[in-house]
C-alpha cells in the first residue's frame, strides 16, 4: 500500500495564470479587468483562461450580479478588488426564465462608470430570435456592436481587439462603442429601414413605435393569426367593437400593406438582419439577384418574420428600452 | 425578458404548430386577392354601362329621360368605391369618429354572406333604371334602336349585379357555418329571380323585335350564366383547397421527416442507415450507442439545462450511456443539493465536475464511487463543496496530471470562480476529488431516497 498524500491542484492553476500574464505583458500585451456576462461558468473548458488568458476576468452571471457589482457589492467569486473594467463580454442568453444579455447591455449603459464600456456580444449563433436582439444591442450601443461567436475561431479576434483597447486605454484615447472589431467578428449595426415612401427610420422604431403595431406582434407571438392580430390591434387602438369582427380582412390587408414591404425585403436579404450592415431596403432588396429566385405572398413573408421575431418585439423590454433609446433623440436641440 | 418558448404548444422544437390557421388565412388572402380585382373590373363596367344608358338617353330622347338612369349611375358610382376598398380605408382614417362608424356600417368586407347596404342601394338602381326602360316608365320606346341598346345596357348592368351576387366570394369563404344554411342555398335562385324581373320590366320597352329579343335572351343569358358562375367559384375554392391541403401535407411530411433527420437527431439519422452496415454484432453495437446517444443528448437538451443542475440528475444523465454503468453507479450520489436553489453558474461547474469525473471512474470500472454535493452557509451566501470518492485501484499523483488533461481543465474552471481543487489519495487505489467555490445562493439540501428507479433509455 502506498503512502497516503493529499494535494492542492489550484496553485497550479494560479501559477499558469501568473505565467500567461506575464507573458503577455512581455508580447507587449496589458491585463486589463474585464467583465464577462454569462450563465455558465468560463464556458467550452476555458474559452476565456485560453485566449484571454492575461487579461483579469470579472464573472457575472444575471443581470442581478451585474446590477450588485455596479451598485460596489463584493461578490465571492471576483478576484480581490480593486476592478477597473475595460471590456464587457456579454453573453446574450443568460439562462431561460432569466432576463437576457441585453439587459445585462442596458444596465451597464444606464450606470455612469460603464456608460462607455466597450462591449462585445458573445453568442453561440445568430441563427434565431437572437440576431435583432444583437440588432437591438448595436442600436443600444449607439449604432453598432461586435459579436464574437463562442468558438476557438473567434478567440484569437476577442484577443486583438482587447489588446487594442488596452492600448487605446493607455494612451488616454477614447474608444468609440461602434469602432469595427478585426475579423472575423461580426461588426453588427443597427438596422435602417429604408422604405419607399417615408424618410428611413431605425427598423425596429418602425416596428414598434405606435401602440397598435405593439398589440399586433404581442398577438402575433401568442396566437400567430395574421388576422386576428391586426384586428385585435386595430380593435384595441381604433374604434372597431367586438360587433365589427366580420372586418378583420380590411385591417389584416392593411397592415400586410404597413409590415408587408419589410418582411418582403428582409426574406430577399436571406433573412439576417445582423449580416445587412445596417441597411434593409425593398429597392436595394429587388435588385438582389436572388430576387429573381423569390416567390412567396408578402402574407407568408409577413407571418414567417413574425413567428421569428415576435417573442422578441413583444417583450415588454423591448419597446420600453426603444421608449427611451428615442426620448434622448427626440429631446435634443435641433440643428 | 424571457424569450424562450414554451415547448407545450409545439410537437418539435423550433416548429409552431398553429401555423395551419395562418395557412388558412393566407388562402382567405389570396382568393379576395383575386376576386378584389373581379369586382372592382365589374363596379367599372356598371360605371360606364350606366353613363352609357345617360349618354344614350340624352343623345336620342328629347326631355328629360335622361334622368332616369341616374339612381343607377349613382348607385354603381358608390359600388365602384365599394370595390376600392384601399380608396375607402384611407377615406375611413380621416373621418371623423361619428362619421367614421357610419362609414363602417355602409363599406363592410366580411368573409360570410352579410347584409351589404351599398349592394342594396344598387339593386334600387338597377330596379329603377329596369322601370325607366321598360315597365312602367318605357323613357326610350320613342326610338325603338334606343330601347334595344338600352335593353342591352340594363341586362348588361342586371348581369354584372348578378354575377356579384351569386358569384360572390363570401358564399365560399364562410367555412365555419357562421351564416344561416339558407342563405348558402339560395343563391342559386338569385339568377332566375334576376331573369325574370328583367324580362317583366323590359318586356314592355319596346313592341319592336330586337329590343322584346333582348327583354328574353338577355335574361336567359344572365340566368345560365349565374349557375355557370357559382360552379366557376366553387371549383377555385375547390383548387385553392387541394393546393392548401397539399402544402398542409407536405409541410407536416416535413417536419416528420426533419423531427427524425440529422438536423434534429443525429442518432435517429444513424440508425435509419443501418443496414448499410454488414457485420451484424458492429451494426448491434452501433445501434446500442445510438440508443445511449440519443438518451443523454434528450436527457441533456429536450429536458432543457435546468433539469440538470445537481450531481444526481448529472450522474443520472450520464449514465444512460451504458446500462452496464447505470446499474453499478446509479446510486452513487450520497448527499446532493435542491437543483433549483443553485444557479446557473453553480449548475455549470456541477455539471461538468460530475461528468467528467464520474465518466474518468467508469471508464476504470472503479468498483466504487461516491458523490457528495453539499453547502456551508457563508455571509456572502455559501461554499459549495463536491466531493468524488473512486475506488479505482489506481493512483493519483501531483506529477502523473498533465497540463493538457481534462482534471487540469477542470481546475482552472474552478479557480477562475475563486474555488479550490484538492485530491486526496488514500493510496489504497482509492482517491478523493474535493471542489469547493463560493456561491451567492443558499441551496437546500436534498433528501436522498434509498433506492431511486433509474430511467430506462428510451427507444
Amino acid at each position: 500500500m502506498s503512502k497516503p498524500i493529499s494535494f492542492d491542484m489550484t496553485p497550479r492553476a494560479a501559477a499558469e495564470e501568473d505565467d500567461a500574464r506575464r507573458a503577455a505583458l512581455l508580447s507587449g500585451d496589458l491585463g486589463i479587468d474585464i467583465i464577462v456576462v454569462d450563465d455558465q461558468p468560463d464556458h467550452d473548458w476555458g474559452w476565456f483562461s485560453k485566449h484571454l488568458s492575461g487579461h483579469r476576468r470579472l464573472s457575472l452571471e444575471s443581470v442581478h450580479e451585474v446590477e450588485r457589482f455596479l451598485a460596489g457589492d463584493r461578490l465571492p467569486n471576483l478576484p480581490d478588488p480593486p476592478y477597473e473594467a475595460e471590456l464587457a463580454i456579454v453573453d446574450l442568453s443568460l439562462g431561460s426564465g432569466q432576463p437576457d444579455g441585453l439587459q445585462a447591455l442596458d444596465t451597464l449603459r444606464q450606470h455612469r462608470d460603464t456608460r462607455d464600456l466597450p462591449a462585445i456580444l458573445n453568442t453561440n449563433g445568430l441563427g434565431d430570435y437572437r440576431d435583432m436582439l444583437a440588432v437591438l444591442a448595436a442600436q443600444l450601443n449607439g449604432g453598432a456592436i461586435p459579436v464574437a461567436q463562442k468558438s476557438g475561431s473567434d478567440g484569437p479576434a476577442v484577443r486583438e481587439h482587447a489588446r487594442h483597447i488596452a492600448h487605446a486605454r493607455q494612451a488616454d484615447l477614447p474608444w468609440p462603442l461602434t469602432k469595427a472589431a478585426p475579423k472575423p467578428l461580426l461588426h453588427v449595426q443597427e438596422v435602417i429601414w429604408h422604405g419607399d415612401k417615408s424618410r428611413p427610420v431605425s427598423l425596429l422604431d418602425y416596428l414598434l413605435d405606435l401602440p397598435w403595431k405593439r398589440t399586433y406582434w404581442k398577438e402575433m407571438a401568442r396566437h400567430k393569426s395574421h388576422a386576428d392580430a391586426a384586428f385585435e390591434a386595430r380593435k384595441r387602438h381604433g374604434s372597431l367593437t367586438d360587433q365589427d369582427d366580420g372586418r378583420k380582412q380590411d385591417y389584416s390587408r392593411a397592415v400586410t400593406k404597413q409590415f408587408g414591404p419589410v418582411a418582403v425585403a428582409w426574406a430577399l436579404a436571406g433573412e439576417c438582419l445582423h449580416e445587412l450592415g445596417g441597411r434593409l431596403s425593398i429597392i436595394d432588396a429587388q435588385l438582389d439577384p436572388r430576387y429573381k429566385e423569390f416567390s412567396s405572398s408578402t402574407g407568408a413573408q409577413l407571418v414567417a418574420f413574425a413567428t421569428k421575431y415576435g417573442p422578441v418585439l413583444s417583450s415588454q423590454f423591448v419597446p420600453a428600452l426603444l421608449d427611451r433609446l428615442r426620448r434622448p433623440a427626440r429631446d435634443e436641440p435641433g440643428t | 425578458m424571457y424569450l424562450a418558448e414554451s415547448r407545450l404548444g409545439r410537437h418539435s422544437r423550433k416548429m409552431p404548430t398553429s401555423d395551419w390557421e395562418s395557412v388558412r388565412q393566407l388562402r382567405g388572402d389570396a382568393l379576395w386577392k383575386d376576386a378584389d380585382q373581379v369586382l372592382l373590373t365589374r363596379a367599372m363596367l356598371r360605371c360606364g354601362l350606366a353613363a352609357g344608358w345617360v349618354t344614350l338617353a340624352a343623345l336620342t330622347i328629347s326631355g328629360g329621360a335622361w334622368i332616369g338612369g341616374l339612381p343607377m349611375l349613382l348607385a354603381s358610382s358608390l359600388s365602384l368605391l365599394h370595390a376600392s376598398h384601399t380608396v375607402v380605408l384611407r377615406l375611413e382614417g380621416r373621418l371623423p369618429r361619428p362619421l367614421r362608424r357610419l362609414f363602417e356600417r355602409l363599406f363592410v368586407y366580411p368573409d360570410q354572406p352579410h347584409v351589404n347596404w351599398i349592394g342594396i342601394a344598387e339593386l334600387l338602381g338597377l330596379v329603377s333604371l329596369g322601370m325607366a326602360t321598360g315597365w312602367p316608365l318605357r323613357l326610350l320606346a320613342d326610338d325603338p334602336a334606343a330601347a334595344a341598346v338600352g335593353s342591352v345596357i340594363t341586362v348588361g348592368i342586371l348581369g354584372s349585379v348578378v354575377a356579384n351576387t351569386a358569384g360572390h366570394l363570401v358564399w365560399e369563404l364562410d367555412q365555419d357555418d357562421t351564416a344561416p344554411k339558407w342563405m348558402r342555398n339560395v343563391r342559386m335562385f338569385i339568377g332566375p329571380f334576376g331573369a325574370a324581373v328583367g324580362l317583366a320590366l323590359l318586356w314592355w320597352a319596346s313592341p319592336a323585335t330586337p329590343a322584346r329579343f333582348v327583354a328574353v335572351a338577355g335574361p336567359l343569358l344572365v340566368m345560365v350564366g349565374s349557375w355557370r358562375l357559382i360552379a366557376q367559384v366553387k371549383a377555385q375554392v375547390k383548387d385553392m383547397d387541394a393546393m392548401r391541403e397539399q402544402t398542409i401535407d407536405l409541410t407536416r411530411r416535413q417536419d416528420s421527416d426533419l423531427v427524425h433527420s440529422a438536423l434534429k437527431n443525429q442518432a435517429r439519422a444513424i440508425m435509419n442507415d443501418l443496414v448499410l452496415i454488414p457485420d451484424a454484432s458492429l451494426r448491434d453495437g452501433v445501434k446500442r450507442l445510438c440508443y445511449n446517444i440519443d438518451a443523454f443528448r434528450g436527457s441533456l437538451l429536450d429536458g432543457g439545462p435546468s433539469n440538470i443542475s445537481n450531481a444526481d440528475q448529472v450522474l443520472q444523465a450520464l449514465l444512460h450511456f451504458n446500462t452496464e454503468w447505470a446499474a453499478r453507479y446509479g446510486a452513487s450520489v450520497t448527499h446532493d443539493l435542491e437543483a433549483a436553489d443553485l444557479s446557473h453558474r453553480d449548475a455549470g461547474i456541477i455539471f461538468m465536475a460530475v461528468s467528467d469525473l464520474v465518466t474518468n471512474a467508469a471508464q476504470r470500472s472503479a468498483e466504487h464511487l461516491e458523490v457528495a454535493l453539499t453547502s456551508a452557509p457563508a455571509d456572502y451566501g455559501s461554499v459549495l463543496n463536491l466531493t468524488v470518492l473512486c475506488r479505482c485501484g489506481g493512483r493519483v499523483e501531483p506529477g502523473d496530471i498533465p497540463a493538457d488533461s481534462s482534471l487540469m481543465e477542470l481546475t482552472r474552471l474552478v479557480y477562475g470562480e475563486r474555488g479550490t481543487l484538492r485530491i486526496h489519495d488514500a493510496g489504497d487505489g482509492s482517491h478523493v476529488f474535493d471542489l469547493a467555490w463560493p456561491s451567492t445562493r443558499r441551496p437546500r439540501a436534498r433528501v436522498i431516497a434509498a433506492t431511486e428507479p433509474l430511467e430506462t433509455a428510451h427507444v
